[in-house]
């Protein structure tokens, strides 16, 4: 079970909602996952063009809603945003997502600190989204968070994990679960995510853009709990050479 | 009166005088809407108490897709 604050989960995969080609697969993916987490942003209403409310179309009691602060620059931005997700009265985990470099989307460090602490005080379930930088995991998780978040790999770039090293310094010193969180691609980064210790893994792009979500949705889930349970496992160590598991004996020769 | 709602200025028909009615006004009635009224988020029980002034600055805001 995944244990996130307050909060336990059945489903170590946290889906996210943006850009699907169609609600209808939207929904089929979403039940192909078996999540119980799916992350949403914040946005103004266009009042002059209202629309169908994306929230509509989910059972909200199937799913625990993570919103993230996307589109934040800064702190008080995202703090401003944490707070209208929480007066919604339906949530009070939130992802901090503020990010520094628009290529890239790699999170402002700085920022992302600055409001898990705010957000933490007031007393949000925090989840902060994080490059895969080992001190400012510590840092994050030393402020409190509930959980942290570093990224695989740019958000959407589908490279998986480019840094396994500090993927897995960050796993080993976590004393609070860590959530894999973007740039997955495939089903096996996901799997390896996993067999390396992490609690959980986030994704969207690999789902909503594949050719057929709906199928790689059923792909990661099975992706994470085959890693899950390799971990569980455990797998024998890599080596140079070889260690026979037939016996060698050369008997067949006349 | 006149409020701005989502950083545009909008005339408000005379009888919209509280934050229920701006959402009935726009039919969001039944659906999820996040409001910050002059600065504050406002629980759903607030936005039921909550009267408008003219030139009140008002953030009408849902959840869309996103990662």
């Amino acid at each position: 079970m995944l244990t996130i604050g307050n909060y336990t989960f059945t489903s170590r995969l946290l889906l996210g909602t943006g850009k699907y080609p169609n609600a209808d697969i939207q929904r089929e993916a979403v039940k192909a996952s078996e999540t119980n987490v799916l992350t949403f942003a914040l946005s103004r209403i266009d009042l002059d063009n209202i629309g169908p409310d994306p929230i509509e179309q989910l059972d909200r009691n199937d799913f625990t809603l993570l919103p993230n602060t996307a589109g934040a620059k800064t702190a008080e931005e995202a703090v401003r945003l944490a707070r209208l997700a929480r007066s919604s009265g339906i949530c009070d985990m939130i992802k901090v997502e503020v990010i520094g470099d628009p290529p890239t989307l790699l999170p402002d460090p700085v920022e992302t600190l600055k409001a898990t602490e705010i957000l933490l005080a007031e007393g949000f379930t925090v989840l902060p989204y994080l490059s895969d930088d080992p001190m400012l995991a510590l840092r994050a998780e030393q402020l409190g968070a509930h959980a942290i978040m570093p990224g695989a790999s740019p958000i959407g770039s589908g490279l998986g994990i480019t840094n396994p090293y500090n993927l897995q310094l960050i796993i080993e010193k976590a004393n609070v679960p860590v959530i894999v969180d973007a740039g997955v691609g495939a089903p096996h980064d996901a799997a390896e995510a996993m067999q390396y210790g992490a609690d959980a893994v986030l994704l969207n792009s690999a789902v909503s853009k594949a050719n057929d979500p709906v199928k790689m949705a059923e792909a990661m889930k099975l992706a994470i709990q085959a890693g899950r349970l390799g971990f569980e496992a455990g797998r024998i160590p890599a080596q140079k050479y070889a260690s026979a598991s037939s016996p060698q004996e050369s008997w067949a020769k006349k | 009166m006149e409020v701005t709602i989502n950083q545009q200025k909008r005339e408000l028909p005379n009888h919209v005088t509280t934050i229920e009615q701006l959402r009935e006004h726009f039919g969001l009635q039944n659906t999820v809407v996040m409001i910050e009224h002059n600065g504050a988020a406002l629980s759903v029980d607030e936005q039921n108490d909550t009267h408008i002034t003219a030139g009140d600055q008002i953030e009408m805001v849902r959840f869309v897709g996103g990662g």
